[in-house]
């Protein structure tokens, strides 16, 4: 067995019972940390299956702690995804288009609305640095402090301050993102 | 003494501990300044999350149906008790969904890569062999369409089964005591470094080898899928047959190597990860070139050109790449642009490559050189690249 026993322990060779169990805790949220990386459901799960694939292929000698090993790879993943597509503007209003799909019951100013933001958020978290973008949507996919240090390999008692001013440019930057 | 912003926000968040907690508020019931702060901490927060939610749909994480996705996910799973055949495709592997992705698109042009002396002249077919290594710098986002599950790939997966056949299916993995042995059952001249004094552990995997026919309607059509309409194939390309013979390789490995070791164990179920490798484990491959032969008629380059533009290139950027590599002799290694780093390096008196990929996952680096007609790779993981170019230089 590991020596760190956490939500994310299991033995040294998982059994696929194990790694189900793991899966099925984790997924939901590994999803959401891609969504909101993304911005696309299919990209999204695509991405949070290779992450799991990938902590399924996982070697013992690689790396001493598995805490957060799971999150850091799926948000690594999730922002050189966002990052590395040239054309991002497509795939932004792509994002946006499936946004419109998604939501059968918004009228269309809403719509039209939320395919904007969406577009402003992605470019926005695209603008920053990789780790705060990845520290903001860690924490605003519902990681405790302790569980985004783990995945973003800092001192927990380094997230405050760090998530304080990831907002502070993740603020400035949208605002001047609805600029013309 | 003033709160600090880490304690403010923690305070926020409900991240601190009681007595952190109950200190805190005692000196914001006390200090205005601090109040202040917490205000404009707390109001900017709100409207973070409030525009970050607006930009995830209401339903867009509820309908994440774990069990769902899992039913995906599972025949991705069978790797990890599947028998390693050799460090080859381990290392291909281990290099991630980009390198998986490249190795599928190898697969369909796989003639491309590979070499051109026509030692077998054949009235009908050319035949091919690796003299040289090169890398291919690509744009990977392309190949994200290719990734095990999505559409794309499974056409491409359908069209490959539909038209592969197996003339002679690779055996099981076998350890062999000493070089010598190994190159008895290889069939070729097994090269150690000089340089290690411990013994590797020695494992020899028979080679396989298929015929490709090439279905061309399918093919168009997993071209339009791919979203490359403007791409023409020639027409010499319909009911083409390419064959493929990949010959026995050995692998050596140094350190502990417990994936060379698990790859012999005949026990499926006491098997661990056959990936697994530690950071001390160098292993080398060696393996003779593959020969892919090819009607005479089938205008290689123009292949190429078409593998070429699956990786992101524009038409025109394949075309003028295609013309610098002889497609009939050179092994091409796709290195992701923005993942992997890569130098030409002189080892055991060739030009080879070493290739690094310096994640902080796991940073991972192969060296890759052909020398008479043998491929030899060097992988491990770790920054240990300086041992594999000293154990590559110090071979016989």
């Amino acid at each position: 067995m590991r020596k760190n026993s956490n939500r994310l322990a299991m033995p040294e060779s998982p059994s696929t019972e194990d790694f189900e169990g793991l899966f099925t805790r984790h997924y939901p949220r590994v999803y959401g940390v891609l969504y909101r990386l993304v911005g696309r459901r299919d990209e999204a799960e695509d991405l949070a299956l290779e992450a799991f694939v990938r902590l399924w292929r996982r070697e013992e000698g690689d790396e001493p702690k598995m805490d957060g090993w799971l999150y850091r790879v799926a948000s690594n993943l999730g922002y050189n995804a966002l990052r590395a597509s040239r054309r991002r503007e497509t795939y932004e209003l792509q994002a946006g288009i499936q946004a419109l799909g998604d939501d059968a019951e918004a009228d269309p100013p809403a719509v039209y609305e939320r395919r904007e933001q969406i577009l402003r958020v992605r470019r926005t978290l695209g603008r920053m640095g990789p780790r705060q973008a990845k520290l903001l949507v860690l924490r605003h996919s519902g990681l405790s402090y302790k569980e985004v240090a783990g995945a973003l390999g800092l001192a927990p008692g380094s997230i405050g301050t760090l998530l304080a001013r990831a907002e502070a440019e993740f603020e400035t930057l949208f605002l001047s993102e609805g600029q013309p | 003494m003033h709160l600090d912003d880490a304690t403010l926000r923690a305070l926020l968040d409900h991240e601190l501990d009681s007595g952190q907690r109950t200190r805190a508020e005692g000196h914001l019931k006390a200090c205005d300044a601090c109040q202040e702060r917490r205000n404009a901490m707390a109001a900017r927060a709100a409207r973070v999350a409030a525009v970050m939610s607006a930009a995830v749909p209401s339903d867009a994480l509820s309908a994440a149906s774990a069990e769902a996705a899992y039913a995906r996910l599972e025949p991705r799973l069978t790797d990890r008790r599947r028998k390693w055949p050799t460090s080859w495709i381990q290392l291909r592997r281990r290099w991630g969904a980009a390198w998986g992705g490249a190795a599928i698109v190898l697969a369909l042009t796989t003639a491309l890569s590979f070499p051109s002396v026509r030692v077998w002249a054949g009235e009908f077919l050319g035949l091919f062999r690796v003299q040289h290594v090169t890398v291919l710098p690509m744009d990977i986002t392309r190949l994200g369409a290719l990734s095990d599950n999505s559409p794309l790939a499974t056409q491409l997966s359908q069209l490959l089964s539909s038209s592969v056949t197996f003339t002679r299916q690779a055996g099981p993995p076998q350890a062999a005591e000493t070089s010598a042995q190994a190159s008895q059952m290889a069939g070729f001249d097994v090269r150690l470094p000089t340089n290690r004094t411990d013994a590797p552990v020695l494992i020899v995997q028979s080679g396989e080898a298929f015929d490709v026919t090439i279905d061309q309607a399918r093919a168009r059509s997993l071209i339009e899928a791919a979203g490359l309409t403007d791409l023409q194939l020639p027409a010499s390309i319909d009911g083409a047959t390419i064959s493929i013979d990949i010959p026995t390789g050995v692998t050596a490995g140094y350190g502990d190597c417990p994936a060379l070791k698990q790859a012999l164990s005949e026990d499926m179920e006491t098997r661990g990860s056959p990936g697994r490798q530690y950071i001390n484990c160098l292993m080398l491959a060696e393996m003779p070139s593959p020969t892919v032969s090819t009607p005479p008629d089938l205008d290689i380059e123009q292949l190429a050109e078409i593998g070429l533009q699956f990786t992101g290139m524009t038409a025109e950027q394949a075309r003028e790449y295609s013309q610098t590599i002889d497609w009939t002799s050179t092994l091409v290694i796709p290195v992701p642009r923005n993942g992997a780093s890569y130098e030409q390096v002189d080892v055991d008196g060739e030009i080879g490559y070493l290739i690094q990929r310096p994640t902080d996952e796991s940073p991972q680096f192969a060296l890759v050189w052909v020398k008479d007609g043998i491929i030899y790779a060097i992988g491990g993981l770790g920054n240990h690249a300086q041992d594999a170019l000293d154990m590559a230089n110090s071979m016989p």
